[in-house]
């Protein structure tokens, strides 16, 4: 565990125990349960959004992905009686092919990932709220999906099973990243472009790559909240989704120059800003203040990370 | 040169010593700077030269010691500081900022304004000026990262040296110069001694130090060693004190002829046909022996460094085939798709090439991981077969944890050489390779050189310095104005003749 890793997690039990001693609920067996359960749902692709962010880019488009395969994998289900197997399979595509048009356009067409995605953002909102008319979208009497209903939002060992399948996704991650060729190319391309070219990385792919993981991952997250909020109104479902992740990323130590970060780093970084929610709710907060809470603490700690990283300066290359 | 005696003492060090995480890498330093003097700095590559040079231009804000300017102490906190006080610095990797064109480079800090708003038309008029008192010719608005990397020095010498500054340091200014700019530059700071400036002026070609410099200091192993006026001693001199005693290491003087080999007889394991860029080469054929290292000269801006960008697939061909081992490259998929075709390219700069923060060991590995693990990293094996390598290339410091940035400009150099010394290429381009590097580092290139020609690859050196081409090939190409002038095979050679054929 690195230092920023360490810090976090210090503040993670700072802000809980603070939290504990003016409200004894915050650990309550439902609460904890709860929030594992959010950080379960929220962690899954703030990963995905973790890679883009080393590469040097970003992914403004995955609240959006949520909206436009959401509606879709409800209509499979309940409007044309797709086995679910197969509607899981083609949410899980679409969110890899997503990822893969993005990392195209960055990639081949050279176009800036801010502007990729953000485009993104807007056509795929709207493309959902198209399909269905602008109405909410719900199971109805969809039958035969208690076991992926189950699989979605149940629990296993009375622990929630996307808390679980967080689990599973960072520790593939964290090998994949810290542990894999890949990862360590993701960082090269993330640090020094240029470089990597001159190392003989294939640049244009890892790029893509990172972006078509973001995609698969958003595409696990949909179908993860479709079964949180069990119905679809595409115009607010996800939205503002990729900022959590982009937050829980950058607190969690992803540099928006690119070339830095860590799994657990982000993984952290969501606990804390559901922390930061929790506290919200429980001490009792108007949850109108529920944004600026979150963007004040992301502040202070970009700032307390500034300052360390300026006393750790200890043989920094001067810019030369 | 030498008629005017230097006058006071303007800047005055002692008992500096600076430490990198616990390492020392000066101690106990003192330093005298005159007015109006060319004070050449030499020493052997980290032996402290542009740690020393940093602090004073204020880059390093922590050390021990004192410092005096005009006698009065000064500290600064950062390179505003040293800039407001007088003190401008050109930087051995080159510190211009390649997004920005180069009016805005020359003009970095110091932008004209009208009203607060920054005049484009008056910062252009002034960059051209300055660059015209140099002798530069280019067009202010390009940005500085597409010229080449002696015209990029050219800018970023014009910024420091037309700022107005009292104390100029120069640290390596001249190596991607080719031999007019040079001239041009030493006229300047003869120039600039005139009006009573002072210039520290550091370099691995001790004659020049020993031509433009007044006074000279030796430093080794992070300590000042002697200091002498120039012109009372020589080049043996200096490389005593450099290199210390006992293992005195003289460089090849090549001053005189030497014989280069016949044309092998080993298959041709690079050919390329009909090369062209336009405005920057024209029709260049040219073959590459299997265990031959050619050398490619020309003065900077013949096209020579261009051409191995070409070849490297740095830089899109317009026309032309090249071939390795009878194979077509396909050369379009840019550096990852030559080196796939079996060409590898050290580029001249270490910026471009090196990851600064990242460990010596990540950045040898760092081409290589598909073939130490297909999938999986395995950094135990990464890190033996760099520490194999920063052994035999005499890397110091030895470790291989330490982030290469934190390596002195000669070590870097040769830690970006290592990259391909595991799984042998087929060609191994090098783009003045011993730049920045102190004789012993020199003779290590050569070494290796001679030891990956007798592996049996194909090897191209292309330099703008004579010496290293000599020193190092088998067989010479000369470039002028983006053609191939003259071929070297088989016959005498000399710095003469190579700089009459250029
Ligand atoms: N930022 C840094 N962090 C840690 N160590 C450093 C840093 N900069 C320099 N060093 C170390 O200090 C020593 C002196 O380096 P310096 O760059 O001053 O050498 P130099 O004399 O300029 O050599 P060269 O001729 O190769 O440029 C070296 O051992 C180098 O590794
Ligand atoms: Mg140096």
């Amino acid at each position: 565990m690195g230092k920023k890793e360490l810090g976090l997690l210090v503040l993670v039990l700072v802000i809980g125990a603070i939290t504990t001693a003016l409200n004894p609920r915050f650990l309550s067996a439902v609460n904890l349960l709860n929030m594992a359960n959010l950080i379960g749902l929220f962690g899954v692709f703030s990963i995905g959004q973790g890679l883009v962010i080393i590469t040097g880019g970003i992914d403004l488009a995955v609240g959006s992905i949520f909206a436009l395969l959401g509606v879709v994998f409800i209509d499979l289900l309940a409007n044309h009686d797709v086995a679910w197997p197969l509607a899981l399979l083609f949410v899980l595509v679409g969110g890899l092919l997503i990822g893969a048009l993005h990392g195209l356009l960055v990639t081949r067409a050279k176009l800036q990932p801010f502007v990729v995605t953000l485009c993104g953002l807007l056509i795929y909102r709207g493309a959902a709220r198209y399909y269905t008319g602008d109405a909410t979208i719900g199971f109805g009497y969809a039958e035969g999906l208690e076991s992926l209903t189950w699989l979605a939002s149940g629990r296993s060992f009375g622990v929630p099973n996307p808390f679980l399948i967080l689990v599973v996704v960072s520790a593939v991650m964290a090998v994949v990243l810290h542990r894999s060729v890949f990862g360590r190319y993701l960082f090269a391309v993330g640090r020094n472009e240029e470089a990597a070219r001159y190392s003989g990385i294939r640049t244009g792919l890892v790029v893509a790559g990172a972006y078509i993981v973001s995609g698969g991952l958003a595409g696990l997250s949909t179908v993860l909240l479709v079964f949180y909020t069990n119905s679809v109104s595409p115009s607010a479902f996800g939205s503002f989704y990729e900022l959590y992740a982009i937050a829980a990323a950058v607190l969690g130590g992803c540099s928006l120059r690119g070339g830095e970060g860590s799994i657990l780093g982000i993984v952290l970084g969501t606990v804390l800003l559901q922390i930061l929610q929790n506290l919200v709710n429980i001490l009792g907060i108007p949850s109108s203040l529920n944004f600026a809470v979150m963007g004040g603490v992301i502040l202070l700690g970009a700032l307390a990370d500034q300052e360390l990283a300026r006393r750790a300066k200890v043989g920094v290359v001067a810019r030369a | 040169m030498r008629t005017s005696l230097a006058g006071e003492p303007l800047l005055e060090l002692s008992g500096i010593a600076k430490r990198f995480a616990g390492v020392l890498a000066l101690s106990g330093v003192d330093f005298t700077l005159r007015a109006g003097e060319v004070h050449g700095l030499v020493g052997e590559n980290g032996a402290g030269k542009s740690t020393l040079m940093k602090i004073i231009a204020g880059v390093h804000a922590e050390y021990e010691g004192e410092m005096r300017l005009d006698g009065r102490p000064v500290r600064f906190r950062n390179a505003r500081d040293a800039r407001d006080a007088g003190i401008g610095m050109v930087h051995q990797e080159l510190s211009t900022v390649p997004e920005l064109s180069v009016a805005e480079n020359v003009l970095l800090g110091a932008q004209p304004t009208r009203m607060g708003v920054v005049s484009w038309r008056r910062m252009r008029a002034q960059a051209r000026r300055q660059l015209d008192a140099f002798g530069i010719d280019v067009d202010p608005r390009a940005p500085v990262g597409s010229l080449p990397l002696g015209l990029q020095q050219m800018v970023e010498l014009a910024r420091v040296l037309l700022s107005g500054a009292r104390i100029i340091i120069l640290d390596e200014p001249t190596s991607a110069l080719s031999p007019p700019e040079v001239e041009r530059l030493f006229a300047l700071l003869a120039r600039l001694r005139e009006t009573g400036r002072s210039t520290v002026f550091i370099s691995h070609f001790l004659d020049d130090v020993l031509r433009v410099s007044d006074e000279v200091t030796v430093f080794r192993n992070g300590r000042r060693v002697e200091g002498a006026r120039a012109d009372a001693v020589d080049k043996a001199w200096l490389i005593e004190r450099m290199v210390g005693a006992g293992h005195e290491r003289l460089g090849e003087s090549h001053a005189g002829e030497m014989r280069l080999a016949d044309r092998p007889t080993a298959p041709v394991v690079m050919a390329a046909e009909r090369l062209s860029v336009p405005g920057l080469f024209e029709d260049v054929s040219l073959s590459v022996y299997a265990g031959e290292v050619l050398g490619i000269y020309g003065f900077m801006g013949s096209g020579q460094l261009e051409l191995a960008r070409a070849l490297a697939g740095k830089l899109p061909l317009d026309g032309g085939a090249v071939r390795v081992d009878g194979q077509a490259a396909r050369l379009r998929g840019g550096t990852p798709a030559a080196k796939r075709a079996g060409i590898a390219f050290v580029p001249e700069s270490r910026r471009a090439m090196l990851f600064a923060q990242e460990p010596v060991y990540r950045n040898i590995s760092i081409a290589i991981l598909e073939r130490i693990g297909r999938v999986l990293l395995r950094p135990r094996a990464e890190r033996r077969i760099a520490e194999g390598h920063v052994q035999s290339l005499g890397i110091r410091p030895a470790g291989v944890d330490r982030p290469v940035g934190q390596l002195s400009g000669g070590n870097q150099q040769k830690v970006a050489l290592a990259r391909w010394l595991t799984h042998l290429p087929r060609v191994l381009l090098l783009s003045e390779p011993t730049r920045g590097m102190d004789v012993g580092a020199k003779d290590d290139v050569v070494r290796i050189v001679r030891g990956l020609r007798d592996a049996g690859i194909g090897v191209v050196v292309v330099s703008s310095e004579p010496e290293t081409v000599l020193s190092l090939a088998d067989r010479i190409l000369v470039m002028r104005r983006g053609a191939i002038a003259r071929e070297f095979v088989g016959e005498p050679v000399s710095k003469d003749r190579l700089l009459a054929a250029a």
